[in-house]
């Protein structure tokens, strides 16, 4: 619970029990997103271990600039290997952690929010900040349906012109503000 | 006499025009976030980092440490009024908080909360004013070995207080050191994990992080979320704020036993706020005559744990400061944040920068008191805030992390950057691991590698120089202690049933 974040979802720690109820064979995948979890780990593991593999690993009484993250790489590996099979049960256990799922219309604001901030990475060097701003505003509020048009005007005007406000004139930071 | 001297100049610095301004903003944007559900202390300071980076270090810093405390009174704030905790150390408060709200007992709640918060704070500034000189002194011992496995020690604990299994946040931990070591190698020159790009030479800077992994991922959970998300209209009942002197007498001993706790648990690495209050509930409810009562408005349950969790958010600045090791993700952030200002924290700083280290501690005394006087009155306004509905607070949201973010190097990569982390963050709460261990993991990690170069440097490349060295070794017991505390099992479920 240290994350000081609500963004961790509840009843999480339910996958840490050792049971052993039902007697079957078959392994089975008893917590969906554990599993891909390591998976995720490991990837990322051998990953840095391809990749650090061509630097200079020195001695240990100097240490190249190899050694520290091929000692990380393997380990990530070894950890996510670790997760992904303690989350298979042997015994056939059923699933005690709802599988991670990614509804289709989660993927709306998903698509606005990204794509909002690159258009504004895109426009922000050759126009400027304001119109940058505006246009990040008038994309990203297309992720939430029904964001009454009207309303979406004002957001694209007073928000920018809040933000550019303090960073540009408050802070007195040299940017671009207009084209 | 040395305390009032140094208090003296600690005033002298946070007493200035611009000091108390900064305290003033940052302790009523914390409250203000404090408040919103969807937006954590976490992700407002990291949004807020390039910001502080313009402004001079101790104003920066003092504003950034009363967004993190100010965020704590917020919190409790709705968590009783509304038994929507806005932050992890807030949920313990609505236990009891919410049922006295309940029952038309929702001002004097407020008030033993705020006072309970006070005094809380109060006793923990105390705490941290008498000890962080004499640790920053022991700490002058310290040589490259102990700081390498004091650092273990730190990842660890923070590795094991995340809800799930323990190898996801070591993991997590260990994904947040290799993100660390992208960049040119500190002794080499060698570029490390760049691809090619020059933008990845100076290395990835810990606020694309923040701002993309809690900041920009906090984002798109909440809009997918749609429909699902809670709407916070709701009336407050609002009686006389003044609570009957048995409420007064009922809570000033819990206060007190949730302060000692707090305080004690807000040094420990890994722990901070959260784990003190939830500690600070277990052990009123152990100690009752009536346990029974808990949970149905008990005013003991909402004493003790806000004693607890404002005098561990006030503690945990002591490893920060003195040591340079931070607690948690959000003391991490301040390590960043003064490491950019050029300030280094560690041993040193009580004695080369007196001003800031003085000056930052007696900002708390100011912002806990603008607190006080903040929270009484205009508990009503708070209130009204969540009325505010989210598609006016993202847009606002994401303009200020484009900005914020472009203003680090005015480089349109570092928005892609942030892109990237956001997509990993929103991948992670799928996925249900916490992120915070990575950002511990990412800050320390370049102090890490070269407190470990330089330990077997001077061993002459003898790795058992971290077992010979005494402090070292103790280092290396506890952090086994702790990973054989979590791995027996049955204490994991004592800590899940708690809470």
């Amino acid at each position: 619970m240290i994350g000081c974040d609500s963004t961790a979802p509840e009843g999480a720690e339910a996958t840490d029990g050792t049971r052993e109820d039902n007697a079957g064979m078959r392994p089975t995948i008893k917590a969906p997103a554990d599993f891909a979890t390591g998976l995720l780990f490991l990837a990322v593991g051998v990953g840095a271990l391809l990749v650090a593999e061509g630097y200079p690993l020195g001695r240990l009484r100097s240490m190249g600039p190899g050694l520290f993250p091929l000692l990380l790489g393997g380990l990530l590996a070894l950890i996510g290997v670790a997760l992904s099979l303690r989350s298979l049960s042997l015994r056939g256990a059923g699933p005690e952690q709802e599988a991670p799922y990614l509804e289709l219309r989660a993927l709306r604001p998903l698509f606005f929010v990204l794509a909002g901030l690159v258009a504004f990475a895109l426009l922000v060097r050759p126009f400027g900040l304001a119109l940058a701003s505006v246009t990040l505003v008038l994309v990203a509020s297309r992720a939430e349906r029904g964001f009454p048009l009207l309303q979406t005007l004002v957001a694209a005007i007073a928000i920018p012109a809040l933000a550019v406000g303090i960073f540009a004139y408050g802070l007195g930071l040299p940017f671009r503000v207009w084209p | 006499m040395d305390f009032l001297s140094n208090m003296g100049l600690g005033f002298d610095v946070a007493l200035s025009t611009s000091a108390l301004l900064y305290c003033f903003l940052g302790v009523t944007l914390g409250t203000f976030i404090g408040v919103l559900p969807g937006i954590g202390p976490l992700a407002t300071i990291g949004l807020l980092l390039p910001i502080t980076f313009h402004l001079p270090a101790i104003e920066g810093i003092i504003m950034l440490a009363g967004i993190y405390y100010g965020a704590m009174y917020g919190g409790s704030t709705v968590a009783i009024l509304l038994n929507l905790p806005g932050t992890a150390a807030s949920v313990v408060v609505a236990l009891d908080g919410h049922p006295m709200a309940k029952q038309g007992r929702a001002a004097p709640a407020l008030v033993i909360t705020t006072l309970a918060s006070f005094a809380g704070a109060c006793v923990a500034i105390v705490i941290l004013s008498a000890f962080a000189p004499p640790l920053a002194a022991f700490a002058l011992r310290f040589g490259s070995a102990e700081y390498f496995t004091l650092m273990v020690m730190g990842l660890v604990a923070a590795a094991i207080l995340v809800q799930g299994p323990l190898l996801k946040g070591l993991g997590m931990v260990v994904l947040g050191l290799l993100i660390g070591t992208v960049g040119q190698d500190a002794v080499s020159g060698l570029p490390r994990f760049t691809f090619g790009t020059l933008e990845l030479y100076d290395g990835i800077s810990f606020v694309v992080v923040v701002i993309g992994l809690f900041g920009l991922a906090e984002v798109m959970h909440n809009l997918s979320l749609g429909d699902k998300r809670e709407s916070f209209v709701s009336r407050v009942p609002w009686r006389a704020l003044i609570p009957s002197r048995k409420d007064i007498k009922d809570s000033t001993l819990p206060t007190l036993r949730g302060t000692g706790l707090g305080a004690a648990l807000g040094v420990l690495p890994g722990a901070g706020p959260a784990i003190a209050s939830f500690a600070a509930y277990a052990v009123e409810k152990r100690i009752a005559r009536d346990p029974s009562r808990f949970g149905k408005g008990a005013i003991e349950g909402v004493a003790a744990p806000e004693g607890a969790n404002n005098a561990a958010a006030q503690t945990s600045f002591i490893p920060t400061l003195t040591l340079g090791v931070p607690g948690d993700a959000t003391m991490a952030l301040m390590l960043g944040a003064m490491m950019i200002h050029g300030l280094v924290p560690g041993p040193q700083i009580v004695q080369n920068n007196p001003e800031f280290f003085w000056g930052l501690i007696a900002s708390f005394w100011i912002g806990n008191l603008l607190l006080l006087i903040l929270n009484l009155p205009l508990v009503g306004l708070w209130i009204r805030l969540l009325a505010i509905p989210y598609r006016w607070m993202f847009p606002a949201i994401l303009v200020f992390i484009a900005i914020g973010v472009y203003s680090l190097h005015q480089e349109a990569f570092d928005i892609f950057l942030v892109v990237g982390f956001g997509l990993a963050g929103y991948l992670f709460i799928k996925l249900r691991c916490e992120a915070a261990p990575l950002l511990l993991g990412l800050i320390l990690g370049p102090l890490m590698e070269d407190n470990l170069r330089r330990a077997l440097l001077l061993s002459r490349g003898d790795p058992l120089v971290f077992l010979e060295r005494p402090i070292s070794l103790t280092f290396i017991l506890l952090t086994l202690g702790l990973l054989a505390l979590v791995l027996l099992p049955g204490i994991r479920r004592r800590i899940a049933a708690v809470t």
